[in-house]
């Protein structure tokens, strides 16, 4: 990961609440209250501005990398076919040990610029094996972790 | 608007309906992620994974949906979900409420093997920190 993204906004554009969106959304929970889900969570952040606007910027390895944790503040739901502006940047990259850690926070407003919703997300990447090793033989013989483990 | 506290309620768990390698897709599909974990089982195996893995959002649809069920779409405020093991096609999950402390209410989502696979906190409205 690149660490010297921390505090970067890496998106900021509007994008529309997609009927034909949500109706997947929809049809994947098959649930009775799936709508009402569905128009809770109709983006992902990271990948709002495009598949490689984040994961780009800050380096995470999709092979060794992924989400541990999301959470979310709600304001509101979205309507459908409403535009909105969402604001993604890098909240927090850190270094741990054998794992790379990042929190992506995105803000989605409406036209009048009131808050929507507040969702972060977490991605946790292991280090290359080589890197790993390192810092095992660096900790004296302490073993490489796995996400999960911390 | 649901005022009522949570904590006087009885929330029973429930099983979301059986993951399947469709609605893997639509999900991903719906949300744009382009994560070939998601959808390509030789790419989850190179990143080490058995098969491919239910998206993150997925995961905290699963427990919002349960909620919403239970309490209703506005009664729910934040919802914060930390992943702990993966959702594969064919996993139902059922979310349970538990308990990490007086004030934090908590779900726990585990597959028919009783794995856990997530667990989250959930403020309600009329909790004391909302």
């Amino acid at each position: 990961m690149n660490l010297e993204t921390l505090g970067q906004v890496l998106v900021e554009t509007e994008v529309v609440v997609e009927p034909a969106s949500v109706a997947l959304l929809v049809d994947a929970l098959g649930t009775p209250h799936a709508q009402e889900v569905a128009l809770r969570l109709p983006f992902f952040g990271p990948t709002v501005g495009g598949g490689d606007s984040v994961v780009g910027p800050i380096e995470l390895s999709l092979e060794r990398g992924l989400a541990g944790g999301q959470s979310f503040e709600w304001h509101r739901s979205f309507r459908p076919g409403e535009r909105v502006s969402v604001v993604v940047s890098v909240e927090d990259i850190i270094d741990k040990g054998t794992l790379h850690l990042a929190t992506v926070l995105s803000e989605y407003r409406d036209a009048d610029g009131e808050l929507i919703q507040r969702q972060r997300t977490v991605f946790v990447e292991r280090k290359p094996a080589g890197e790993r090793a390192q810092k095992a033989a660096a900790d004296d013989g302490g073993e490489a972790g796995e996400p999960g483990d911390e | 608007m649901n005022e009522q506290r949570t904590s006087d309620l009885e929330w029973t768990p429930s099983t979301a309906p059986a993951v399947t390698s469709e609605a893997m897709r639509s999900f991903v599909d719906g949300v744009s992620d382009p994560n070939p974990v998601h959808t390509d089982p030789e790419f989850a195996a190179k990143a080490g994974l058995p098969d491919v893995v239910v998206q993150a959002s997925h995961t905290t649809a699963i427990a919002l949906d349960a909620l919403v069920a239970q309490f209703g779409v506005d009664a729910i405020l934040n919802l914060d979900v930390r992943l702990r093991g993966p959702i594969f096609p064919g996993d139902e999950v059922t979310v349970s409420p538990v308990s990490f402390g007086e004030l934090d209410r908590g779900v726990e989502l585990r597959n028919q093997r009783g794995d856990v696979v997530a667990t989250g906190i959930v403020v309600m409205r009329g909790d004391p920190d909302e």
